[in-house]
C-alpha cells in the first residue's frame, strides 16, 4: 500500500524556487489573459495555495527566511514581460511575502552549517549552495526544538542531497535542536502528496507536472547557464513517459481515497 | 527568478512514493537513495573516473532489476536498496533466488550490492558465486548482516577488485639501464636530425633565410640533449623546466 497522502501534519520551510515555479506555471497557463488581471489572478492563487499548505502544518505558517524571500521578484519571469510597472509587481510580491512567517538567519549560525567537517565540498564550495540555502536548513534545525518533523520544500536537488546529509551530522545534535527532525522533498512531490489526498484536483497535478516537462525541454534548447546537455536532455525526456505512467498510480489512489470517503 | 525543476528528483520521489508504505519509509528510501548518488558523485571526483555512469535500472532489464545500475568501465554493479527500519538487513532465501535470477539474466552485471535503507547505508555485496555458495548452505543466511560494512567501502572494494593490477617481474629490475640507453640514443638521433633539418630548410623570402642562419643549432642540441640525460637520470620537472625555457626561440640569439 503506498503513501497514500501527508499523513502527518509538520513545520514546513518554504524556498523561494517553489512560489516561482508556481508563479510562471500559473502565468504560462493564463497568458492570454490581459496583464492586469494576470497580476490579480495570479497573486489570488498563490494566496489560496498558501491557505492549501497551512492546512498541512503544525502551526498553520509556512516558514522562510528574509534572505530567501528577498528572492522573490516576479519581474523576473513571464509577468515582467507583460507591460506592467515596477511598483505593481513589487506589491504583489510583498503581499505574497506577507503570507510567509519570515526568520532573520545569523550568519555564523550559517557559517557553521556551512563549515561542517566531511561536507561535500562540491555543495558547500564557491559554486555549491549559497548563504540563502543554508538559511534554510538553519530555519528548518531551529524549528527541530519543538520536537516536531519539519520539511524544507525545494526544487533544488543540491539543497535536498545536503538536507538528506546534514540531518546524520551528530555533532549538530543539542538538547534543542534535531537534526534528524529535519527533511525535504521537490515541490511536486509535496503537491502530489496533497493531490492524492483530494486537495489539488488532478488536471491542476497534470498540469504542473506537464508545465515541468516543457520548462526541461525548454532548457534543452537555451544556451546559458541553466542550459542542459542533449544526452541529459534526452535522458530525462526518455523519463517523461515513465513519469506520467507513475503519475497515473498517482490519480488511481486518488480515486481509491474518494471512493473510501463517499 | 531561477526556475531550475529537478525532473531527475521528483521522478525518484513520485517512484519511492508509490512503493514504499508509510511516511517513514518514505523518509528512509528519499533520504538513502539523495546519500547514495551524492556518495557515488564522490567516488567519481576522488578516483577523477569519468567512466562510472548511474542511472535508475528499472527501465533496462524487465521484472528482474535492481534500483540503480552502476557501469564502470566494461562491467557493471547493480544496488538493491532494502528498507532496514531497525537499521538491520533482513536477507531471505526468496530474495537470495531472485538476485541470483537477476545475474543470471544480466552476465555484465559482476556483483550485486545490497544497500540497506537507513542512514548507515551499510551494504553487502554478492557476486553469483556467492549467491550460490549461501543458497546451498541456508544456516548461513542469518549471518550475512554481520558482513555488512559501510557503502562506500563496498563499492570502492569491488571497483578495485576489478581493476587490472600491472605486475612487474623482480627479475627485470635490469630493464630500465636499457630501457633508458634505447631511449636516449633513439629520441638523440630524431632530435639531432630535426634540428639538421630545421637548420638546413630553405626559404623563400629573405628575411625568413636570415633568421634561420641566427638559429644556434648546435647549442641547441647540446641544450636538448643534457636535458633528455637529467630527465632519463630521474630530475625533477620543475628543474628541467628552468634548462627548457632558456633554449631560444627560432631566430634569436
Amino acid at each position: 500500500m503506498p503513501v497514500t497522502s501527508i499523513e502527518q501534519p509538520t513545520y514546513l520551510v518554504l524556498d523561494n524556487c517553489v512560489l516561482a515555479m508556481l508563479t510562471e506555471w500559473y502565468c504560462s497557463e493564463h497568458y492570454g489573459v490581459p496583464a492586469r488581471q494576470l497580476l490579480d489572478d495570479v497573486q489570488a492563487f498563490l494566496l489560496n495555495q498558501f491557505n492549501l499548505l497551512r492546512r498541512f502544518t503544525i502551526d498553520h505558517l509556512v516558514h522562510t527566511t528574509t534572505l530567501v524571500s528577498s528572492e522573490y521578484k516576479p519581474q523576473g519571469g513571464i509577468l515582467g514581460n507583460r507591460g506592467l510597472l515596477l511598483p505593481q509587481l513589487n506589491a504583489m510580491a510583498n503581499t505574497i511575502r506577507g503570507q510567509l512567517s519570515l526568520f532573520d538567519a545569523d550568519i555564523n549560525s550559517i557559517l557553521a552549517i556551512k563549515n561542517l567537517p566531511d561536507a561535500d565540498r562540491r555543495l558547500v564550495g564557491p559554486i555549491g549552495l549559497t548563504d540563502r540555502d543554508f538559511s534554510l536548513i538553519h530555519r528548518g534545525l531551529d524549528l527541530t526544538r519543538f520536537g516536531q518533523p519539519v520539511l524544507i520544500i525545494s526544487n533544488d536537488q543540491d539543497l535536498l542531497k545536503f538536507i538528506s546529509w546534514v540531518r546524520n551530522q551528530g555533532c549538530l545534535k543539542t538538547d534543542i535542536c534535531n537534526p534528524r527532525l529535519l527533511e525535504g522533498l521537490t515541490c511536486l512531490t509535496y503537491f502530489d502528496l496533497i493531490h492524492r489526498g483530494c486537495s489539488i484536483t488532478s488536471e491542476q497535478m497534470s498540469k504542473m507536472i506537464n508545465f515541468m516537462i516543457l520548462d526541461t525541454a525548454n532548457r534543452m534548447n537555451l544556451r546559458d547557464e541553466l542550459a542542459l546537455s542533449p544526452a541529459k536532455g534526452q535522458r530525462i525526456l526518455a523519463q517523461v513517459a515513465a513519469l506520467n505512467q507513475e503519475f497515473a498510480k498517482s490519480v488511481a489512489i486518488k480515486a481509491q481515497q474518494q471512493e473510501a470517503r463517499a | 527568478m531561477t526556475n531550475n525543476i529537478p525532473l531527475d528528483g521528483f521522478t525518484s520521489e513520485l517512484l519511492a512514493s508509490l512503493s514504499q508504505n508509510s511516511r517513514d519509509a518514505l523518509f528512509r528510501r528519499i533520504n538513502a537513495e539523495r546519500l547514495i548518488k551524492l556518495l557515488i558523485d564522490q567516488l567519481i571526483e576522488k578516483h577523477k573516473a569519468e567512466n562510472i555512469r548511474v542511472i535508475p535500472d528499472q527501465q533496462l532489464s524487465g521484472e528482474n532489476y535492481a534500483d540503480y545500475l552502476i557501469q564502470v568501465d566494461d562491467y557493471d554493479l547493480r544496488l538493491i536498496l532494502l528498507d532496514a527500519p531497525d537499521g538491520n538487513l533482513v536477507i531471505t532465501e526468496k530474495l537470495l533466488r531472485e538476485w541470483n535470477i537477476l545475474l543470471e539474466n544480466n552476465s555484465s552485471t559482476t556483483d550485486l550490492i545490497v544497500v540497506s535503507v537507513n542512514d548507515d547505508l551499510l551494504a553487502i555485496p554478492f557476486t553469483m558465486r556467492q549467491i550460490r555458495t549461501v543458497l546451498g548452505a541456508p544456516a548461513d543466511i542469518e549471518k550475512l548482516q554481520e558482513t555488512a560494512k559501510p557503502l562506500e567501502k563496498v563499492i570502492s572494494d569491488v571497483i578495485y577488485k576489478h581493476t587490472k593490477a600491472w605486475k612487474i617481474p623482480k627479475e627485470n629490475s635490469s630493464q630500465p639501464t636499457t630501457v633508458h640507453r634505447d631511449l636516449l640514443s633513439i629520441f638523440s638521433e630524431k632530435i639531432l636530425n630535426a634540428i639538421d633539418a630545421e637548420a638546413n630548410r630553405r626559404y623563400r623570402t629573405e628575411e625568413r633565410a636570415k633568421a634561420a642562419l641566427k638559429f644556434p643549432a648546435e647549442q641547441e642540441k647540446r641544450t636538448i640533449l643534457s636535458i633528455l640525460q637529467e630527465a632519463l637520470d630521474g630530475k625533477p620537472a620543475d628543474e628541467l623546466q628552468k634548462h627548457l625555457i632558456t633554449l631560444s626561440h627560432r631566430g634569436e640569439q
